[in-house]
């Protein structure tokens, strides 16, 4: 053996095995036929394509799938004729009324019509005369209806169906007509549950794609607002409006939207929840990089400042790209407020930030290893309070949080009615009982519910989430080194939050990177005369959003 | 990775401060004092101007290289072999700065709060920290640097103004320290602590737009001079000079005597979560220079295996054995001398030369 072979055998580097993960189930041994995109086309002969959408829609266990077959009066002929629509998304009386009435009534009177007026010219006088076009005549004449389409292909047809719509085939035709006749129960606009505001409109978006878009629509009030619908999901197709306006939003962040929206390859996309994390520049980071609301007017303000919005169907939560940090500290009233007002409330959310993060771990830091910061007299209070302690400092502290976390989710997951039988049980544990039974310090207590309601004041849930994550980690940080592990936490922890970005757009923008912040950047709300400028970060197309003087009325006071 | 990102102005002062809040933060002021007693304020005024004029000339000397640092300009005054050596003299340098600091850095630490600790437990969590900035890369070490250094100098204010109630300027007496000759001859050592202007050799390509190099240089050299200066003029007003001083970390000991009210009285820990921070930031940038060096000099393209070899290298270098005095010795005995030597007087002399050569190359080029 030579010295290159004995290297290769002991040191060169040997690719490893691929884990693969096979889950024991028959089903993976299925030919996938139902998420393969169909592009047959739609065959002239009615039997066969009832046999094909019998054998799609697999209609002999399919329950909600009916197909009402009838036969179609033309002259003297009787034409084959089927409709296919789910039940329970169709508005029965709109298919009674719009489609079978005037289709076998009014078909069969014009007829009579016609041939009883013998000066009057007969156009059709055999359906199978190569003179008459069958599918022209249904489609111009016989379907009195304002939202109508001809399709060829049956994955468009099936489409149109799930999406509520009702498939008419004739006999002889290779055309299917598709008719609008969707009536998908849904909850009405109500009040926001999760953005409450006093002053501000009270109405939030609903689940249904289309009732949001026009909610949109009616506050926007301008032509330039595209939304723009897309399908994702190769089984649930589930339809995902891109809103935008054309004359204000950058041309290339919405490309990249529509890009990462399009370029999706999965199954199924049930929520904006989902998606954002499908879409989102870095996945792997908890804090929230996508704004999620439920606010049809604060979705408003953004369109109108050049950002893009994503409505997905089946999700009242819209998201709005690119986001910054400060996002997640404004709230949607705060426009609405005197900017005074406005920005006393940013300053106590950013304080809510800093203690909701640290101050569990600056405790177990101080307590442990920095003593010295805690005045005398508050020093005697705190070990007088942890003198009957039996336990260590960190161990209440995360005894305290996880209790608090447990009441918190246990509030979350039962019905409103036991919630505040929770809450109340809560705090007896919490407040009372733990502390009489020298579990925990009273400081301690204080601590945890401060931090708590901290918590609760930042305006953004995700934030909230990912917050009370790093909560744990810097306590432990902190019991660890004191403010060396804080400050190494603190490090890392900021490391990793200025290397993201949201669509192209720094994380801490307009502070870091630096930019100017006279253009309406920054944390701090602005006098709504002075909001003249869009955020500068975005590069939107309209970079004023007001004349430099906006009350045109001042300058006549003399 | 984000090895190519490019600094704003803004950024690139940043990052100049950074170096110096770390060395205030040590024992540089003490240094200075111990030498010149109290003659320190008349020596730092003449030292900063000796600095300015220096800083003044590398930007007219750096006009001739746009984009081009201090390696590229030893590869086109001496070849590749010239190159190579200057890049290990300067990896050398830069790893004997990130040593001297988290040695002096960690033990201070120790001293303080964790008596009972073992100092690798310290030094971890440096590592860690420095690997990770280093792996996310020179963007997010700037943007971090950026948020921290407005902090950090107002800490650094807060301390040297806080205590304004135990100025005494009967202190500055005599003014000229121990006597001429040792604030002016043997006070130009203290050149040392405008350490910063090695990072002026490394500025260039680093810079979005090269012509703001003056203006950076210029502004970053000033705001430190005055940060080093207020900080030795405030040590000097507060402590006592005696020769048998002990080298503690002036700073810290001032923010010790930091007192608001009576209801807060020990706010030091505070100041020290702010340096610690800034600590992390420095050594972030030590061995991302210290990357990018290596990366010059050997072509290699993976960005994490360097980043991981430097800081494995480093931490190896940092498990050395050593102690306060060791550590010390190096400071003021070696590490000072290197400053001068490479920065001042070896890298000046290499600029000066490459000029020469450009003019001269350009002649003939002009003649031909």
């Amino acid at each position: 053996m030579n010295i290159k072979n004995f290297f290769n055998t002991f040191f060169s580097y040997k690719e490893q095995e691929n884990y693969e993960f096979i889950l024991p189930n028959s089903a993976n041994n299925l030919p996938e036929t139902n998420t393969q995109n169909t592009t047959q086309q739609i065959f002239p002969t009615l039997s066969v394509n009832i046999e094909y959408l019998k054998s799609k829609y697999n209609l002999l266990i399919n329950s909600d799938v009916k197909i009402r077959k009838f036969a179609l009066p033309i002259h003297d002929k009787k034409v084959p004729a089927a409709l296919l629509f789910i039940d329970g998304m169709v508005n029965e009386e709109t298919i009674t009324n719009s489609i079978l009435q005037p289709l076998l009534l009014k078909n069969s009177i014009t007829m009579r019509e016609q041939n009883e007026n013998k000066s009057g010219r007969m156009l059709i006088k055999n359906p199978k005369s190569p003179k008459i076009n069958l599918e022209n005549f249904i489609y111009n004449g016989l379907i009195p209806h304002n939202s109508i389409s001809k399709e060829t292909e049956f994955e468009k047809v099936i489409a149109k169906v799930n999406g509520g719509f009702c498939a008419l085939f004739v006999d002889g035709v290779a055309t299917a007509f598709c008719v609008e006749t969707k009536d998908i129960k849904g909850r009405s606009v109500s009040e926001p549950i999760s953005e409450n505001v006093v002053r501000g409109p009270q109405e939030a978006f609903v689940e249904n794609v289309r009732v949001n878009t026009s909610m949109l629509r009616k506050i926007v009030n301008n032509e330039n607002l595209i939304i723009e619908e897309v399908d994702v999901g190769k089984i649930s197709k589930t339809k995902v409006a891109i809103c935008y306006i054309e004359n204000i939003a950058n041309d290339d962040l919405v490309a990249e939207a529509k890009y990462r929206i399009n370029s999706l390859d999965i199954d199924y996309l049930l929520s904006s929840g989902q998606l954002e994390q499908f879409i989102k520049d870095n996945p792997s980071n908890t804090f929230p990089q996508c704004i999620a609301t439920e606010r049809p007017d604060r979705v408003s303000t953004y369109l109108l400042n050049g950002r893009v919005a994503i409505i997905v169907n089946g999700t009242p939560f819209v998201l709005v790209v690119p986001a910054i940090f400060i996002d997640f500290l404004t709230s949607g009233e705060d426009r609405n407020l005197n900017y005074h007002f406005a920005n006393f409330l940013k300053m106590i959310r950013a304080i809510a930030l800093f203690f909701a993060i640290f101050l569990p771990g600056l405790y177990v830091a101080i307590t442990n290893y920095h003593q010295e910061l805690i005045p005398s007299e508050l020093l005697f209070a705190v070990a007088n309070a942890r003198e009957a302690i039996p336990f260590p400092v960190i161990f209440e502290i995360i005894i305290m949080e996880i209790s608090f976390e447990l009441i918190r989710e246990a509030g979350l997951r039962v019905s409103s009615s036991f919630s505040t039988t929770i809450g109340i049980i809560g705090a007896l544990i919490l407040g009372d009982a733990a502390v009489s039974a020298n579990i925990v310090s009273p400081i301690l207590i204080i601590v945890v519910a401060f931090t708590g309601i901290c918590g609760f004041a930042i305006p953004d849930f995700a934030l909230t989430s990912s917050i009370r994550i790093y909560r744990f980690t810097y306590i432990i940080l902190g019991f660890l080194a004191g403010f060396l592990g804080i400050a190494f936490g603190f490090f890392v922890h900021f490391i990793m939050l200025t290397a993201l970005s949201s669509f192209g757009v720094p994380y801490f923008a307009p502070y870091i990177p630096f930019e100017n912040l006279n253009d309406n950047n920054g944390y701090i709300v602005k006098p709504v005369w002075r909001r003249e400028r869009r955020n500068q970060f975005l590069n939107t197309k309209r970079p004023e959003a007001a004349n430099k003087i906006s009350m045109n009325w001042r300058k006549h006071v003399k | 990775m984000s090895s190519n990102y490019k600094l704003q102005k803004y950024e690139a002062i940043c990052l100049i401060l950074i170096v110096m809040v770390s060395k205030l933060i040590l024992n540089v002021p003490y240094y200075i004092i111990d030498l010149v007693g109290t003659g320190a304020i008349i020596n730092l005024i003449y030292i900063g101007l000796l600095g300015f004029i220096f800083v003044l000339c590398l930007n007219w000397l750096f006009q001739k290289f746009p984009n081009s640092d201090i390696i590229d300009i030893s590869e086109f005054l001496g070849g590749k072999f010239f190159k190579v050596i200057m890049g290990i003299i300067y990896i050398s340098f830069f790893y004997l700065a990130a040593y001297v600091t988290l040695s002096d850095f960690a033990n201070m630490l120790k001293t303080i709060y964790f008596n009972n600790s073992p100092l690798i437990f310290i030094l971890l969590f440096f590592m860690i920290g420095i690997v990770v900035a280093n792996l996310v890369g020179l963007k997010s070490i700037i943007r971090t640097i950026c948020l921290v250094v407005p902090f950090t100098l107002v800490s650094i204010l807060v301390a040297l103004f806080a205590v304004y109630d135990d100025f005494s300027f009967d202190k500055f007496s005599p003014f000229f320290g121990y006597n001429m000759r040792t604030t002016f001859v043997n006070g130009l050592l203290n050149t040392f602590s405008l350490y910063i202007v090695t990072y002026y050799y490394f500025l260039m390509p680093l810079l979005k737009d090269s012509f703001s190099y003056k203006k950076v240089t210029t502004w970053s050299y000033i705001i430190s001079w005055l940060l080093l200066f207020l900080t030795v003029l405030s040590i000097l007003t507060i402590f006592p000079i005696t020769n048998d001083t002990e080298p503690l970390n002036a700073l810290y000991l001032l923010s010790r005597k930091i007192e608001l009210g009576d209801f807060l009285q020990r706010l030091d820990a505070m100041f020290v979560l702010l340096w610690i921070i800034s600590i992390f930031c420095y050594l972030s940038v030590c061995i991302f220079m210290i990357n990018r060096v290596f990366k010059k000099l050997t072509n290699v393209t993976d960005e994490k295996l360097v980043s991981l070899s430097t800081t494995s290298i480093f931490f190896g270098l940092c498990l050395l054995p050593f102690n306060v005095a060791i550590s010390r010795f190096m400071e003021n005995n070696i590490y000072r001398y290197l400053i001068i030597g490479i920065t001042f007087i070896g890298c000046f002399i290499i600029l000066v030369l490459a000029n020469l050569k450009f003019k001269f190359k350009k002649g003939n080029l002009q003649k031909k």
